[in-house]
């Protein structure tokens, strides 16, 4: 339908697919070049082979153990919180979700606060000088994050579940345990499938966990980071990469185009009453405490964030100091300030043309969406210290990185150690968030909506912004919250790129705790996790400022 | 087994679906719970079939009081709306569903599904997956998971509503001849007044959570207690009449025999038994044909006659003499066919 497509649409199409080109699909594909073509390459080393390979062992390790135990949290948490009543289950909601606004390794500290080597509990209480570093240190800190991503992933999919089918289950039969084992679970695994190959990607992708309290326990990816900030070795850290690249885009693969298409559930089925009715008693009992008991180590490292922020020196002297927060006011709030700038600049770039692209794919279906989609979701899939080093080995060299092949000599314009670089790797790994909201969306609206307003007399032009735009606003909402809130706490795909001038919060809090000030980094985590808790909350009331008054009213009334 | 509803409430959230709904199905029978959608009628099903609990009253099978029992205990096996076919199973996994919570023999599963596959003519579909099965098909399939677990109870919640008119008819005359065969107590929830006069013995029409006729299928339609039922059943000529001053009642100028005494009646005039003729033959009443509707082999016509518009249907056969719009034409009925309102 050719009269259907505008100029303006076209183009943004085109730009979209040219900076996926560029960002994503350049420095992938130089990446793997460097990794393969280098002179010294290790490919004809089997020593560093070997070397990779037995990280990579570490790493399989870590991360399948993280997704089957996460992913299994997740489930009990998502089943318990959604389908059962009990009382304080609204705020247990909330609270599940604390993690998405703190920064990846406020788990780390206060793992180290409790069990470290000035540790409350190995030295104050036990009197241990014994070191708490290593392979149980990494997986304990990563089920407790990733859990709530699973937990977030599977109720996303929970309200889908057709009830009808089982209670269908029951009128035949079947025990509450019988429904479960045989119709809910099964309905629901290509979804739990899903989410156990996006948390081992997580877990994969995870630097800085290893780093901090994995001792001489290393992964792929804090190998990546290590041959590049230690040793200076790009060469390796390549090959490394490449062998980490492996597995995830395998996984990826595996995710995008086969257990995402084999879902028993249509978008628009929405059970409203999902809840248990005869649920019994002592498997209640379970499933509550055992929410209860998970929250409450999800709030224990927060309480020990603060309490490390605002006491001298932990493990020497507990009194009580305002030290570490005036420290921040002194000297540190530029880094807080390019973490905002940051967050806000990408989350609102990448959601704005991530929803723009799912609109373009889905409803308009034009050429090359399958290569646009693939482009833009791919980065989801790479962990972000190698997406890092591709910036890294690409962008180097003059005109935006092409001229490394003739134009060796050319000075010009080198985006490496510009302040842009972090702003477009932020947006290209991003982008995907947008593009699934947005295809959330779409699969919603039914495409004849487009073509009433076209059969009213309006352009396409119009039509897009006087329908498909307005349409689009709760999808842009949603993505550009779950980026902004990404945003600030990113860092494995940034570290290697930033240059003094644009520091940003999170790796200052990441260079304290390698140096083992842990009051300064309290301080700065918690910091960090207020803003952007204060920031997202801010956004949400005043996009739904209209119904909040209207609620506010209501309650009002009721009085 | 015989089903009995004893004063069924039931309150969501302060609205009432359900007001003290007493029924009765006796052994063998199918009774149908007719309503517009909201009246109540699927709460009730699965207020039998235990999947939701009545707010009060109770629910017998045979003499067997089983109000509080959970779905799983209670034998009652239903056919769904949408079917409720399990995606991530084959249709033979489907069917023999009940069997296996059971743990039957596999032999024996085998064998009982391939009979009722045969029953519902599905025979040679076993390994299909529920996403190939087409809608007439599905509903076959949903009928055979029920039918296998031999319930006490075969509850039935607007089986046919998702099928096509032609479809609808040829399975309508199968769950009658199936349910005949079996003999298995049923109850079929729907909102069409042809399917339940199709395939029910009794029929409950039901508004607003309460039954407010229940009886022979006949008997509602020749014989509706009031406005509502009427018009539900797709009776129309419905009509007001005042007692007159020397206190009887007349109706276009022919007296009504009745011994009501209140001073107006509602009444109904059956469209099928209004007369219409090209002229007047002598104490007919003159009219005029307002519309006309082809309806299949009936013709509808609307006609206004004095004051008010009445309904006649007329066989369209071949030598039937057709009438055309503004046409003025002479209407005739026999009094003794009318039906009076019992309420109003």
């Amino acid at each position: 339908m050719k009269h259907n497509r505008s100029v303006i649409l076209t183009i943004s199409y085109g730009l979209i697919i040219a900076f996926l080109l560029y960002f994503v699909a350049l420095p992938i594909v130089s990446v793997v070049m460097y990794g393969f073509g280098a002179e010294n390459s290790m490919w004809r080393n089997l020593k560093g082979i070997e070397r990779s390979l037995g990280y990579l062992k570490n790493s399989l390790v870590v991360s399948l153990s993280v997704t089957v135990i996460a992913t299994v949290i997740g489930l009990i948490m998502s089943f318990t919180l959604n389908r059962v009543t009990f009382v304080g289950r609204r705020i247990m909601k909330i609270l599940v979700l604390l993690p998405f606004v703190n920064p990846p390794f406020v788990g780390s500290i206060s793992y180290i606060m409790l069990f470290g080597k000035r540790g409350l509990i190995t030295h104050q209480l036990l009197g241990l000088t014994i070191s708490p570093f290593g392979l149980q240190g990494i997986l304990i800190i990563q089920i407790l994050s990733l859990s709530s991503h699973a937990y977030l992933l599977i109720s996303s999919s929970i309200r889908k579940i057709d009830v009808t089918l089982e209670d269908a289950a029951r009128n035949l039969g079947a025990t509450e345990a019988n429904v479960f084992r045989t119709v809910t679970v099964p309905m629901m695994r290509p979804e739990i499938l899903g989410t156990a190959l996006l948390i081992f990607l997580e877990s994969m992708a995870d630097f800085s966990t290893p780093l901090v309290i994995g001792g001489s326990y290393q992964t792929l990816a804090s190998d990546l980071y290590i041959q590049i900030t230690g040793l200076y070795d790009m060469t390796s850290a390549t090959v490394s990469g490449i062998i980490l690249l492996m597995p995830c885009i395998g996984i990826f693969i595996l995710h995008k185009y086969y257990f995402s298409k084999h879902s028993y559930f249509s978008e628009d089925s929405i059970s409203i009453d999902i809840e248990y009715k005869h649920i019994g008693k002592k498997t209640k009992l379970f499933l509550v405490a055992f929410c209860g008991i998970f929250i409450s180590f999800v709030l224990a490292k927060y309480l020990f964030i603060v309490i490390g922020a605002l006491t001298k020196s932990w493990g020497h002297d507990y009194t009580f100091t305002l030290e570490h927060i005036k420290a921040l006011g002194n000297r540190q709030y530029k880094p807080f300030v390019n973490a905002f700038k940051l967050a806000t600049i990408s989350g609102l770039i990448a959601s704005a043309t991530g929803v723009t692209l799912a609109y373009l794919i889905q409803v308009k279906q034009l050429k090359f969406s399958g290569m646009a989609d693939f482009l833009a979701t791919v980065p989801a899939a790479i962990p972000g210290i190698l997406f890092g080093i591709s910036y890294l080995v690409t962008f180097k060299y003059p005109l935006f990185g092409i001229g490394r092949l003739w134009l060796t000599d050319l000075k010009g314009i080198v985006l490496m150690g510009s302040g842009i670089i972090i702003y477009l790797i932020c947006i290209a790994r991003f982008m995907n968030t947008g593009l699934r909201s947005g295809y959330a969306l779409f699969e919603h609206i039914h495409p004849d909506i487009e073509k009433a307003s076209y059969n009213l007399g309006a352009s396409v032009a119009q039509t897009f912004v006087k329908i498909t735009v307005p349409l689009m606003k709760d999808a842009f909402s949603a993505s550009f919250l779950k980026n902004f809130s990404s945003g600030m706490v990113t860092l494995g795909a940034i570290i290697l790129l930033l240059i003094p001038s644009n520091k940003v919060a999170v790796q200052q809090v990441f260079q304290i705790i390698t140096s083992s000030d842990t009051g300064n980094a309290a301080a700065m985590s918690l910091m960090l996790s207020l803003m952007t808790f204060v920031f997202m909350s801010g956004y949400y009331t005043l996009f739904n400022m209209k119904e909040l008054m209207e609620r506010a009213i209501e309650i009002g009334r009721r009085k | 087994m015989s089903l009995r509803i004893e004063g069924v409430s039931k309150t969501f959230n302060g609205f009432q679906a359900l007001k003290k709904v007493n029924l009765e199905v006796k052994e063998g029978e199918i009774l149908a719970l007719l309503g517009s959608s909201g009246c109540g009628k699927t709460t009730l099903l699965r207020i039998i079939a235990g999947l939701i609990e009545q707010t009060e009253g109770k629910v017998w099978i045979n003499e067997t009081d089983i109000s509080g029992w959970p779905a799983q205990k209670r034998n009652t096996a239903m056919v769904f709306q949408n079917y409720a076919l399990f995606p991530h199973m084959n249709l033979e996994e489907n069917i023999a569903y009940g069997l296996t919570l059971k743990k039957m023999r596999r032999n024996a599963i085998r064998s009982q599904v391939n009979e009722v596959l045969k029953q519902v003519q599905l025979d040679g579909l076993n390994k299909r997956k529920i996403q190939e099965l087409s809608g007439g098909q599905k509903q076959r399939a949903a009928l055979a998971r029920a039918l296998i677990t031999k319930p006490d109870i075969l509850l039935f919640d607007e089986p046919l509503s998702n099928l096509d008119e032609k479809l609808r008819v040829s399975m309508r005359e199968e769950i009658s001849r199936i349910q005949r065969e079996t003999g298995i107590t049923s109850i079929y929830v729907t909102h069409d007044q042809k399917e339940a006069m199709a395939i029910a013995h009794k029929i409950a029409v039901m508004s607003h959570g309460e039954v407010v006729q229940w009886g022979e299928p006949e008997d509602i339609f020749y014989r509706p207690v009031n406005a509502f039922t009427a018009d539900f059943m797709g009776r129309v000529n419905v009509f007001e009449c005042q007692k007159n001053s020397q206190g009887i009642f007349t109706f276009l100028g022919k007296t009504i025999e009745t011994s009501s005494n209140s001073k107006a009646i509602q009444l109904l005039l059956p469209p099928e038994e209004v007369d219409i003729y090209e002229t007047d033959k002598g104490q007919l009443i003159q009219g005029t044909v307002v519309a006309i509707e082809l309806s299949g082999a009936l013709i509808h016509y609307r006609i206004a006659v004095k004051n008010l518009h009445l309904y006649a249907y007329r066989l369209r056969r071949v030598k039937e003499r057709i009438y055309s719009e503004n046409q003025t034409v002479w209407i005739d009925f026999d009094i003794k066919t009318i039906h009076i309102f019992e309420e109003r």
